[in-house]
Formats: structure tokens, C-alpha cells, sequence
């Protein structure tokens, strides 16, 4: 540990200063403007800026749509973490267990993350589509249904639809994380406690799971965030519809900002999102136990 | 690490049949759709009559190959730039200890949470007045920006990892705190940076909301801003030529990351498990 | 914490500052700028770089053309934004939709000023000149503007047994009751190759709210009366909401359509009806079943009484100047280039876009080309969609997000309707 000589507290913070400015500029400084534009009427092709005070914060309590959205949001977000960080937990699992084909599935696996959103988007709609889509042509081979379903009609079925397809595109690297975390598990603990008398199931819940919980706790916050923040795969597969039912946070700001114009009301609800997320983070960060 | 009993074996073929099918059932439509000819388009036929036809017009489409091409530069570079940003931060906050190191810690994380799209109505107009609209910098400072909080914090905890005594050792040989830093820890940190690395890569290399609307030029856009303008519009959209062109951009990254996925794995996490 | 958010706004400030400020002067500016969506979809590529290139031949190196393109959905947005930045920029291309917006924002040029009076009553018809005005201002010379019109596949109609010629909404609904009842195709146990009757769209703001306006005005209903009140409540207005949901009861129509799975599904010979505009052609061309009069007729939307007048919902694109070019001159010559026969009738050879200029129209070459004869009887029905204007996407999403609902039985067609009303009176 350096102590607080200044020449060391001089180093360090020249060693944050690039981050610092980086920080500062692209993401510090529209934030702290997104917080004032959200006082005003500014728009995107028009050319005004007053004073609005509240306003935009009283519109947004008032909509009937502001409250299902957080509900949307807190759904979409939950199930497109849960789901992959499951399958990719299970997926580790398997993978780790070093058989023949298993690095090339590894690898293989991984793809499906760097295939752009925007591609995976069109892809999961061609699957689920109701009159050409792979999903009813096999379900209809296979008997189980005798009439075309509409996936990305309905409210339930064009969640379960997106999150899929997030799924899908996200597992991979919660699996990658995971098994770097199953790496480090001492195998000599878990044939200890096997002499012990432990089996699998004993072996996973009291060895494994407890070795590798701060990289599973890593990944889940990561994967919170990034779903907080995701856009194109909702984009393309169902705009937000229908009726609203995947509409999350993410999609309405843009939307209120590069479709309807409305920076405004766009960096209100910025805002209502950032102190809600900020809260949560706070809370976080005060758990975090650091420091050696 | 698990014993080979008869449970095991249920759960390891039940899954690897499961997860197998999901996982890769998509990925063999995406490449066979990409291999259809386009009267069969829509047919549910699976790796029947092979028609390179696409992929060919895809790779004989030199606007599309400047978007790989562009889409490959941008993400190299901003992953090696954060990378090393995010390095020389998180090597501070681990290291060192300075009024105003939490504080700062905290911030950075905290402003993951800001909506990204609405961080660019704001970008826009400053980006605008520095004549850095339709320039790579300006999108690769915002890649850099954005994959930065995670990069710091994750580097820092790799460098929690690494014992303290090392640095002492070298000081005592007489190198400087610079020194130090670039050639003893941070080698000893490469795998944890390469994860950064990759990370910051897969970022850039997948945005589409900052490509598109801070590049206005064709021949500077990247990959999936590109792909927009090329395989969707007003007069119809080419399914079969978007999934041709996935398949495409995704073999240059697939071998990459068979290199690199050793590192990957190993790095992902090392920093984070500590017990 | 506190102390440190307040230094870092400081510095936040600071930086931005010592870059922001920095007013940059206009600097004087080499060539044409042209933005345009067209020019980067694979359709038009190559004929939009021909068109430029075939200018920039005979033009001096500072008045050579370049394009800006945008993906056609953004084009709105990415157009202010650079029109109030400071880059250069001249002339654009725009869909009719877009005009309003854009001309209350301010950024478009009074084109009678540049073009003269007479320029526009002298070559284009007086339905084609008033789709670029707005306000009684000429913003905009029309490229190609056509509304949307039904398009039906005989061969379908035939094959259900629909002798008929469709004129009236009864004829419509009759048509798609056999077509959905009648067909070979939705009578076998496959499910993968059913006929859908009418691919309305469903799905998202921009096509199914403009879409399902012509229905309402079919019905005699608008969006808003005369003075700008939302009559979405009215008796008319609920009939249709009624209307639109019988057809998705009895199966006519489908949820989660957009327009590329309308074009799809038409092009496989799998819808009867359904509305697109005149640059469709390509989409739904499919060899396989022969030459296009046989299964895509273009056609006028049917009417609620035999006698009315059809409706159609107003397409088309504009070539506008930008009110801060400094080279307006040179941005006329330019367009008066594009709109030039030679290139006119090549743009239309190609890919079937139809001029405007009244004497490129009535040359033969586009009088005896079937889809564009189609479409003549469809010409004059154009009204553009009540909801373009500052608010046209949130307008649409508020008429869609209650269609929807509707549709799904969530809503009541009245409680939707009401809906519709204060959400669009309290934005």
C-alpha cells in the first residue's frame, strides 16, 4: 500500500486524470445538462428553450403510462438477467467438464455475443413470427398446434419473445464469466468434503456456489445494468409494443427523444431513472466491504 | 470437480441437449437462411440446395466491406484506448489512497445508470461546436466513456489481487512508481485486461445508437449502422442478405476470440474471486 | 460525496467549456451537400449515384455533389439536427410526412423565392404542388408523390371464388370472408401456407396510425375537427374502432404486422389485400408466379357508400432546400437536374418511381407501364396523415397503443377512443 507522500497521491491522481476528463466530458457534463434541459421545453428540431419549472416532471406523474413502465422495465430487466445468468451458470457447468468437444463449444457459444443486436433482433422475429416463422412450422410438424400463433401479438408471449432473444444473445458471456470463477475453485476442497460424505448436489451448494458468489454477484450487477440500458433487440422485435408491453425506460426516453422530439420530457424521466438507479446503486456501493 | 454418477449423467445430457439446441439451433438457421437461394427465402428447408449467391454479393459489396472494415478499426481502437484508461483508474484506486478516492469511485459507477441515448441529446450539440460530428474520435471518446466505469472497477479488483509486497520489492530495487506499474503489474494484470479489452471491443463493435447519429458519412459508418442502411428501408428490407452479412462479420471476431477465449475465461474473473 | 459533486461539475464545466465555446466560423464551403435515405438502400444505390454523378460532370469542382444518408426512419430527426448545426448543408430529400415538422422548425428555404412563381404551376399539377406547401409556403418540389393505394392479388381472389369487383366495404369484408373461408389454402391442415385476407398493419406508430386513418375518414371520421379538438371519440370514429376489431375477431386481419411482414407475406402469394405505396413494386416482385399484373393489381380503397369518394393516405418525396445554404443558386440547378426527363424517366425505368413533372408524366414510356397506370385512379384521393407535425410520433403511438388494445380485448372501443382523446389533448 502507498502511503500519502505527495509524490504518490500526485501519481495517482494523474493516473485518473485521462478517466477523469473522459468521464467529465461524455458522460458528467450531458448528464448534469440532461438534469437542466429537463426544467425546459427544449426540443429536438425546434428551436426553443424556456423555462418550463415542473412541468415535465407533473406530465410524466400524471401519464397513465409512467407507472406500467417502471413495472415493464423491472420485469424485462429481471427475466433477461435471471434467464441467462441461469442457463449460462448451468452451461459453465457443463462445459467445465472437459470433454472432448467442449472448448470448441466454448468458443462457439460466444459467438452468438458478437453477432450485432440489430442482426439477433431480426433473427428471433423471423423464428417467432406467427405466419412464416420457424417456431409455429415445427410446432405444427410436431402436432401441437393447428392454427398459426401470433408471438409478437400478445402481451404475455411478446416479452417472453424478447427476452429469448436476450437471452440468447447474453448467455454466453455469463458463461464465460462463470467458468472463469469455476477455475478457481480448489478441487481439493471438493474432494474433501466428498470424503466427508457430501454428494453433488452437497458439493455445489456448499463449495462451489459460496467460492464463486462475488462473480456471481459481479455478473449480476453488470447484467442489471446492461439490460437497464438495452435497446436494440426491443427496438427491432416489437418497438415497445403492443400495448405498451415492452416498452422499458431505455426504449421510452429514446423514443420521447429521437421520435417525438421531446428532450424535455426525455431527460425528465432521464432523471426519475437515474435517482431511482442511483438509490439502488448506493445502496450497493454502501454493502461493498472493500479494502484489504 | 463433479462425480460421475448416474444424477449427473441425467443432468448433463438432459442440459447439454437443451441448451445445446437453444444455443446453437439459431445460429445453424442464421447460416442456412445465408445459404438459401432467395426463391426459398421463407420456405422452412434446412441446408438444402446450397446458393452462395449471397455471400458473395455480400462480399463483393464494398460499402458493406467498409463498414467491417470501419466497424473493425473503431473497435480495436477504442478497446485498446479504454483498456488503458481504464488500467492506469483502477490501478489508482487500488494502489493508492487519496482524499477523494471513493467519492470519485462511486460516481463513476453510479453513472452507468444514466440512460445512454439521452447522454447523446446532449453530446450532439457539444460534439457539434467541436467540429467532432462525423469524426471517428467522437464516437470512439463515447465508446471509451461508456465502457469505462466497468473497466475501472473491474481492473481495480484485479489489482486488489495482486500483493503489494511485489511493488515493494521492485521499489527497493530502485525502480520508479511508473515503472512499477508498466512492467510489473500490469503484465502480471494481462489477463484480467484482456477481458477489458474484449469487453470494450463487443461494445463497440455492436452499438448502433451513437454510430448512427454521430457519423452521417457512408463511408465512415461502422458495422451495425451500417447494416441498417444496407439491409433495411423504405422500399423493403433483405433478411436473407443481413443474415449473410452477420455471418460474415462474425468470422473474423469467432477467430479472434478462439485466440483469445483462453484469456477471456481465465481473466474475467481471477480479480473478482478472492473467497 | 457532496464536496466532490460539486468539483466535478466545476471540472465538467470547465472542459466542456474550453471546447464548447468556441463559436467556429462557417468556413466557405467546397461543393453541394445532398442527404437523402434512397441513395443507400440497395434498391436506388446505384441509380442515386449515377443521378449525382451525371451532374457533377458538367459542374466545377466547388459545386460537385455529395450525399449525406441517413436510414430512412431517422432521416427527420438527423435532418434538424444538422440543419441548425453548423456543417454545411443544401439540399435534402424527405418524405411528405415530414414536412410539417420540419417547416414550422424553421429549416426549410420559400422555394417560390428561388424557383420563381410560375416554375411550380408550369410543371406540376396543382394536387402535386400542394403536397411541398405548407402553410400557403412552397417548401418543397415534388419528386414522386403517389398515395397509397390497396394492392390485390387477383390470382388469390379467383382461387376463393370473389367474382366481384370491389367498390364498397361490404364488397371488402365479403371478399375477405371468402378468401379466409374459401381458399384451398386455409383449408388443408397445414398452417404454414394460410392465406391471410388483409395484412393491416398492426404493429408499430408509423405505419399503423396513418393506415388506419383512411378508414376513419372512410367511415367519415378524422383524427381532429377543423379547429384542432381530437374527435377520436366521435360515433363515426368508435364505428370504425368497432370495424377494425370485427375484422381481427373473424380472424380478416392480424396482430404484430408491420410493413416488411405485410411484403413478405404478400410476396410469397399469402395476403389478398393490403395497402402500400407505389415503391413497393420491388418489394413484392416475385418471379415464380409470373409477371406481376397476375397476382398485384393496384387498387382505390374501398368505400362505406357506393358513389364516395375513396380515400387514400398521401405518400411521397420532396426535394427541399436548406434555409441556411448559402448556395442556393447551385442547390435549384441541382434539383432542376433531378426532376430533368433524362433522369426523371431513368429514375422511373429503374425502379419504378414516378415523376411529377407534368411533362415526364405524360410521356408514353409512363403511360404504358402497367404498375404505374394502376396507379392513376389513386392519384388524386392523396390526404396527407392528420397526425404529421410536431407530434406525429406521439400522436401515433397514442393511436396505436389503443388500436392494440382494442384489438386484444383489453379495452372497449369507447373506453380506447376516450383514451385516445385526453391523452392526446394532455401531452
Amino acid at each position: 500500500m502507498k502511503t500519502n507522500s505527495k509524490n504518490s497521491t500526485l501519481m495517482a491522481w494523474l493516473l485518473v486524470l485521462p478517466a477523469l476528463l473522459i468521464f467529465a466530458l461524455m458522460i458528467l457534463y450531458p448528464f448534469v445538462n440532461s438534469i437542466f434541459t429537463s426544467f425546459t421545453n427544449k426540443n429536438l428540431i425546434f428551436p426553443k428553450n424556456d423555462f418550463v419549472g415542473f412541468e415535465n416532471y407533473t406530465k410524466l406523474f400524471k401519464d397513465p403510462n409512467t407507472l406500467p413502465l417502471l413495472f415493464t422495465t423491472i420485469k424485462f430487466v429481471f427475466f433477461s438477467t435471471i434467464c441467462p445468468f441461469t442457463l449460462g451458470l448451468i452451461w459453465a457447468i457443463l462445459m467445465n467438464e472437459k470433454f472432448k468437444a467442449s472448448e470448441f463449444m466454448r468458443g462457439l457459444t460466444l459467438v452468438n455475443w458478437i453477432i450485432p443486436g440489430i442482426a439477433i433482433g431480426f433473427l428471433w422475429n423471423w423464428i417467432y413470427n406467427g405466419d412464416y416463422g420457424i417456431l409455429n412450422a415445427l410446432l405444427n410438424k410436431m402436432g401441437i398446434i393447428d392454427s398459426n400463433i401470433i408471438w409478437l401479438a400478445g402481451k404475455q408471449t411478446s416479452m417472453v419473445a424478447v427476452v429469448t432473444a436476450r437471452t440468447w444473445q447474453m448467455f454466453p458471456w455469463y458463461m464465460a464469466f462463470i467458468m472463469g470463477g469455476l477455475q478457481g475453485v480448489p478441487n481439493e476442497l471438493c474432494e474433501a468434503s466428498r470424503i466427508d460424505g457430501a454428494n453433488n448436489i452437497q458439493v455445489f451448494t456448499h463449495i462451489i456456489i459460496p467460492t464463486i458468489k462475488p462473480v456471481l454477484i459481479l455478473i449480476l450487477i453488470l447484467g442489471t445494468i446492461s439490460n437497464l440500458q438495452h435497446f436494440d433487440l426491443i427496438n427491432v422485435m416489437t418497438d415497445g409494443g403492443p400495448e405498451r408491453a415492452t416498452s422499458t425506460f431505455a426504449i421510452e426516453v429514446y423514443k420521447k427523444a429521437f421520435k417525438e422530439y421531446n428532450l424535455g420530457r426525455a431527460a425528465a424521466l432521464g432523471v426519475i431513472w437515474a435517482i431511482l438507479l442511483g438509490s439502488f446503486s448506493f445502496i450497493y456501493l454502501r454493502n461493498l466491504k472493500e479494502d484489504n | 470437480m463433479f462425480q460421475k454418477s448416474l444424477g449427473f449423467r441425467i443432468f448433463f445430457w438432459t442440459f447439454i441437449i437443451l441448451i445445446g439446441f437453444f444455443a446453437f439451433f439459431p445460429q445453424l438457421w442464421m447460416i442456412s437462411t445465408s445459404l438459401k437461394p432467395e426463391t426459398e427465402m421463407y420456405k422452412i428447408s434446412f441446408f438444402q440446395n446450397f446458393d452462395l449467391s449471397n455471400l458473395n454479393r455480400i462480399l463483393h459489396n464494398s460499402d458493406f466491406l467498409g463498414y467491417l472494415r470501419n466497424g473493425m478499426m473503431v473497435a480495436i481502437i477504442s478497446s485498446i484506448l479504454s483498456t488503458a484508461v481504464s488500467a492506469f483508474a483502477g490501478y489508482s484506486f487500488s494502489k493508492f489512497r487519496y482524499k477523494g478516492r471513493k467519492q470519485v469511485m462511486a460516481i463513476i459507477l453510479i453513472s452507468q445508470a444514466f440512460p445512454q441515448g439521452l447522454l447523446l441529446v446532449s453530446l450532439y450539440p457539444m460534439l457539434q461546436n467541436m467540429g467532432m460530428i462525423d469524426k471517428f474520435p467522437s464516437i470512439i471518446l463515447a465508446y471509451i466513456a461508456l465502457t469505462l466505469p466497468i473497466g475501472t472497477w473491474t481492473l481495480k479488483a484485479y489489482f486488489d489481487q495482486i500483493p503489494n509486497s511485489i511493488m515493494e520489492a521492485a521499489c527497493i530495487d530502485g525502480a520508479s512508481d511508473f515503472t512499477t506499474m508498466i512492467k510489473i503489474v500490469m503484465p502480471l494484470a494481462f489477463p484480467g485486461m484482456t477481458t477489458i479489452a474484449i469487453y470494450s471491443f463487443v461494445w463497440a463493435w455492436n452499438d448502433l445508437l451513437y454510430a448512427l447519429t454521430l457519423i452521417s458519412t457512408t463511408a465512415k459508418r461502422t458495422l451495425a449502422s451500417g447494416m441498417i442502411f444496407t439491409f433495411t428501408g423504405e422500399g423493403g428490407n433483405d433478411w436473407i442478405g443481413m443474415m449473410a452479412a452477420s455471418v460474415i462479420a462474425s468470422i473474423p471476431v469467432a477467430i479472434m476470440f478462439v485466440f483469445l477465449q483462453r484469456f477471456f475465461v481465465a481473466g474475467l474473473t481471477a480479480g473478482a474471486v478472492k473467497g | 460525496m457532496k464536496k466532490t459533486l460539486i468539483v466535478l461539475t466545476i471540472i465538467a464545466f470547465a472542459t466542456t467549456s474550453l471546447f464548447a465555446s468556441g463559436e467556429k466560423e462557417t468556413s466557405i464551403q467546397e461543393g453541394l451537400t445532398f442527404s437523402n435515405w434512397s441513395g443507400s438502400e440497395e434498391s436506388s444505390k446505384e441509380i442515386f449515384k449515377w443521378m449525382i454523378d451525371s451532374f457533377n460532370e458538367d459542374q466545377s469542382s466547388e459545386n460537385q455533389v455529395v450525399q449525406i444518408n441517413w436510414p430512412w426512419g431517422d432521416t427527420e430527426s438527423q435532418l434538424a439536427l444538422r440543419a441548425q448545426g453548423k456543417e454545411q448543408y443544401d439540399i435534402a430529400q424527405i418524405d411528405i410526412r415530414m414536412l410539417p415538422a420540419l417547416a414550422s422548425a424553421g429549416v426549410l428555404a420559400d422555394l417560390s423565392d428561388i424557383f420563381g412563381e410560375s416554375f411550380f404551376s408550369d410543371n406540376f399539377a396543382p394536387g402535386s404542388i400542394s403536397v411541398g406547401n405548407y402553410n400557403g409556403v412552397q417548401y418543397g418540389v415534388p419528386w414522386t408523390v403517389a398515395p397509397m393505394g390497396m394492392i390485390v392479388n387477383p390470382q388469390i381472389l379467383k382461387d376463393s371464388g370473389v367474382d366481384f369487383d370491389i367498390v364498397t366495404i361490404a364488397d371488402f369484408e365479403k371478399a375477405m370472408e371468402m378468401v379466409k373461408n374459401n381458399h384451398p389454402a386455409n383449408n388443408d391442415s397445414d398452417a404454414g401456407n394460410d392465406i391471410l385476407p388483409f395484412a393491416a398493419m398492426t404493429k408499430d406508430g408509423g405505419t399503423c396510425a396513418p393506415d388506419f386513418m383512411v378508414w376513419l375518414w372512410t367511415f367519415g371520421a378524422s383524427v381532429f375537427d377543423e379547429n384542432g379538438n381530437c374527435v377520436l371519440d366521435s360515433e363515426e370514429a368508435i364505428e370504425t374502432i368497432n370495424w377494425f376489431k370485427s375484422l381481427s375477431d373473424k380472424g380478416y386481419i392480424q396482430g404484430a404486422m408491420g410493413r416488411g411482414d405485410a411484403r413478405t407475406l404478400y410476396k410469397e402469394g399469402r395476403v389478398a389485400f393490403y395497402n402500400d405505396a407505389l415503391l413497393a413494386k420491388g418489394a413484392i416482385t416475385n418471379e415464380a408466379f409470373g409477371s406481376i399484373e397476375t397476382y398485384a393489381k393496384p387498387q382505390v380503397n374501398p368505400v362505406l357508400n357506393e358513389g364516395d369518394t375513396p380515400k387514400a393516405s398521401g405518400w411521397g418525396h420532396l426535394l427541399v432546400i436548406i434555409d441556411r445554404s448559402p448556395k442556393k443558386v447551385e442547390a435549384k440547378a441541382f434539383i432542376e437536374h433531378l426532376i430533368s426527363e433524362d433522369v426523371a424517366l431513368k429514375y422511373f425505368d429503374e425502379i419504378g418511381m414516378l415523376p411529377s413533372k407534368k411533362s415526364v408524366l405524360n410521356s408514353n414510356e409512363v403511360k404504358n407501364d402497367y404498375w404505374s397506370n394502376s396507379w392513376t385512379p389513386i392519384l388524386d384521393g392523396g390526404r396527407l396523415a392528420e397526425t404529421a407535425g410536431q407530434n406525429y410520433s406521439a400522436y401515433n403511438s397514442i393511436i396505436v397503443e389503443n388500436l392494440q388494445a382494442v384489438l386484444s380485448g383489453s379495452k372497449t372501443s369507447e373506453k380506447a377512443a376516450a383514451d385516445m382523446v385526453s391523452r392526446i389533448e394532455n401531452l
